[in-house]
């Protein structure tokens, strides 16, 4: 080799075109008077060309998560309005503030079965939560970030529509396993603007409302009093005038010190 | 904030197809790929620390891809050394180019480390320069450079001792 500083990285990187104009220059010479080197070099381009595709048949790729319309918000501050509106533009059949009369247990047993579905289908694979998830729900679910409570987003499904009304259910774990949901939807008859106590059976349910959407807190073997707290602490979370402040994040990991673990 | 998380619902969009591949590549399952996506995509858009910038996207979210996948299915078998440090013997190996093909190269792929494999795949199949794949996997581009050129050679190495030939390389031994 004529230049005994081109070592094989340089090599490498030469066809991979990741050095300056003297450099390559500098090797380009080189393998002018190398035939070794050059050999090298075409070698290495002939690999570099050879590499394969990853053999993806059209089918096998999951479908791209239709994406809602964008919408604007100045700060995390504003999530509850962009949780709202992420919801309308996605689903596009709820009226702001207008109430569904005929659908309040409707909503609650959509949710109920969605919990249930979600506990049914983790516990059938322990190792995996399977999200079903779209962008928009997703980019809704980050405005509801819990993450200050412990708890992970880990699923997400819109629901099919009751009433005309649809509805997204979004599944957050803590770090024992313990499986929250969050139903977010239209605002109910039988939800007040503070979280009321709507058990059903062994889920533990808390809903409220704000002007403009519904939400439900549902968990299986949580405490009372810490549901209660963590329902307290999402509901100031998603009220669009409540400035979110270190107050609130204490709020939420406060609710994870309250009461006994979560029972899974 | 909003910036960036429209920055990374665009490079989602754009890049979906991509990103399946490297699951893929990663998983080797369909299956278990669109689950590795459908949990990477949720990550990045949950993420605090998306970056504003398209280009950066791109290898950002390869790197949410990458991490998801070792969080779901090789925590524990995740290699935390390589050899990238160790200077490569400028030996007076050379190769047989006419065998190098793509299917050659893909029988070459199969036997060599998987840490080796995916960085040759992010440079050569996703086209990704040295500073993204430092990026994607968290580590120094001189790193990046070492191990690649590392890998390289043992995918030439590889490629050498198999038994499947090219079929051009094949009708030239007949002859």
């Amino acid at each position: 080799m004529s230049d005994s500083k081109i070592t094989w990285d340089i090599l490498n990187a030469y066809v991979d075109g990741e050095l300056d104009r003297a450099m390559s220059a500098r090797v380009a010479a080189a393998a002018a008077q190398d035939a070794t080197l050059a050999a090298r070099i075409s070698t290495l381009s002939k690999l570099k060309a050879s590499t394969p595709g990853p053999g993806i048949l059209a089918h096998q790729i999951s479908p791209l998560p239709a994406v809602a319309k964008r919408w604007r918000i100045a700060s995390w501050r504003t999530y509850a309005i962009a949780a709202g509106l992420t919801l309308i533009l996605a689903v596009g059949t709820l009226t702001q503030g207008r109430r569904i009369p005929q659908a309040d247990d409707m909503w609650l047993t959509g949710a109920l079965a969605a919990q249930r579905q979600w506990i049914s289908s983790a516990s059938q694979n322990a190792s995996r939560d399977r999200p079903i998830v779209t962008i928009g729900a997703a980019t809704a679910a980050r405005a509801l970030d819990l993450s200050d409570a412990d708890l992970k987003l880990v699923y997400a499904a819109t629901m099919p529509p009751v009433a005309g009304s649809e509805a997204m259910f979004l599944g957050y774990r803590g770090p024992h396993g313990c499986m929250v949901g969050l139903w977010i939807g239209a605002p109910q008859n039988s939800m007040d603007s503070t979280p009321k106590t709507l058990d059903a059976g062994d889920i533990r349910v808390r809903a409220w409302h704000d002007q403009a959407m519904g939400y439900a807190l549902l968990s299986r073997g949580m405490d009372p009093a810490r549901i209660d707290r963590l329902a307290e602490a999402v509901a100031r979370l998603t009220d669009p005038k409540q400035i979110v402040d270190d107050s609130v994040r204490t709020a939420l990991r406060d609710a994870t010190r309250t009461g006994v673990a979560c029972r899974v | 904030m909003q910036s960036s998380r429209n920055t990374i619902e665009i490079a989602l969009e754009q890049n979906w197809s991509r990103l399946f591949g490297y699951a893929l590549a990663l998983t080797g399952d369909a299956e278990a790929a669109r689950d590795l996506l459908q949990q990477s995509a949720l990550n990045a858009l949950a993420s605090a620390n998306a970056p504003s910038d398209r280009k950066a996207a791109r290898a950002w979210l390869f790197k949410i891809v990458r991490n998801a996948w070792i969080d779901q299915y090789r925590r524990q078998k995740v290699r935390t050394e390589d050899d990238s440090s160790i200077p490569i013997e400028d030996g007076s190996w050379g190769y047989e180019d006419r065998v190098i093909a793509e299917i050659t190269v893909r029988q070459g792929l199969g036997k060599i480390d998987p840490l080796q494999r995916e960085v040759i795949e992010l440079v050569d199949l996703w086209g990704f320069r040295y500073a993204d794949v430092a990026t994607v996997l968290d580590i120094p581009v001189g790193t990046v450079m070492s191990r690649l050129s590392r890998a390289r050679l043992s995918l030439l190495e590889a490629i050498a001792e198999e038994n499947v030939r090219p079929m051009e390389f094949l009708r030239g031994q007949r002859k």
